[in-house]
């Protein structure tokens, strides 16, 4: 069986954080992303020292193969929790597809909430088609679309068509999370 | 071989679509367009899913379509039925 593994990024080796900043700062990403500069090694290495404190905010670096494919995270903050994810350019359609279900799992099992949400620049087109694959609803739409996943909706989503097969599909995977 | 497994691929679509009701796949023929036009990534992962499983039943032969290489190729197999046959039967002839 593969494993798929969720690092937390504040146990990341510094070979890890220059391959994730790597994902981070390639253009496919950089492009749908709400900072726009490049992230240097510095900052992004202050940024992860303050998320040690940061009990609101949780980042995961997906390693799969034994690389960093991508990041998922998680807010949880003034009672709303927000979730992100991202991948590189070649990781394939099923990791795409079963790490979500994975981690959305995980945000309603942890968070015990009965919602999340979802903040996407407009020209993410493909989180916003995937976000409502499976299930979120877009709330409002400008430069930035908000949208929101009811814990029903999503239930819902599982048993239908798409998602049941997805979730076939993730049996083959042996899911680790650290942090 | 060739026209078998394009047969089992229609009927795995047209049986796929019956659930998912869209209207381009309504009458798929081996031109029909997959991966990018009709199907999003997460409908390719659920239609390959069950034509995995017709295959193997039909050939008694376990293969796997969705694995990492053929999910992650530049050329995608997963085009249209026609490449997504030929790429079947490569499996099935290796």
């Amino acid at each position: 069986m593969k494993t798929i593994f969720l690092k937390n990024y504040i146990y990341l080796d510094e070979i890890e954080h220059k391959n994730l900043l790597a994902i981070r700062n390639s253009k496919s990403i950089q492009d749908v992303s709400f900072t726009k500069e490049s992230i240097s090694f510095k900052d992004h290495m202050a940024w992860v020292e303050n998320l040690k404190n940061d009990k609101s905010k949780k980042y995961y670096a997906v390693i799969y193969g034994q690389k960093i494919v991508g990041g998922v995270n998680v807010f949880d903050l003034d009672a709303k929790v927000k979730w992100g994810i991202f991948f590189n350019d070649e990781v394939s359609l099923i990791i795409r597809s079963i790490i979500p279900i994975y981690f959305l799992d995980f945000i309603f099992r942890h968070y015990q909430k009965d919602e999340i949400f979802a903040e996407i620049k407009k020209n993410n087109t493909n989180a916003i088609s995937y976000n409502k694959s499976i299930g979120f609803k877009v709330l409002s739409e400008d430069d930035l679309v908000i949208m929101r996943l009811d814990k029903t909706h999503y239930l819902k989503a599982k048993d239908g068509i798409i998602l049941k097969r997805i979730i076939k599909k993730m049996s083959l995977y042996d899911f680790k999370q650290e942090g | 071989m060739d026209e078998k497994i394009e047969k089992i691929v229609i009927d795995t679509l047209i049986e796929f679509n019956e659930e998912l009701q869209n209207d381009l796949l309504r009458n798929p023929t081996k031109k029909t367009k997959l991966y990018g036009v009709t199907l999003d990534s997460l409908a390719l992962v659920s239609f390959i899913t069950d034509l995995e499983e017709n295959i193997s039943e039909e050939f008694d032969a376990e293969i796997v379509l969705a694995d990492e290489k053929a999910m992650s190729a530049t050329t995608s197999p997963f085009r249209d039925v026609k490449s997504l046959s030929a790429y079947i039967k490569s499996l099935l002839e290796s």
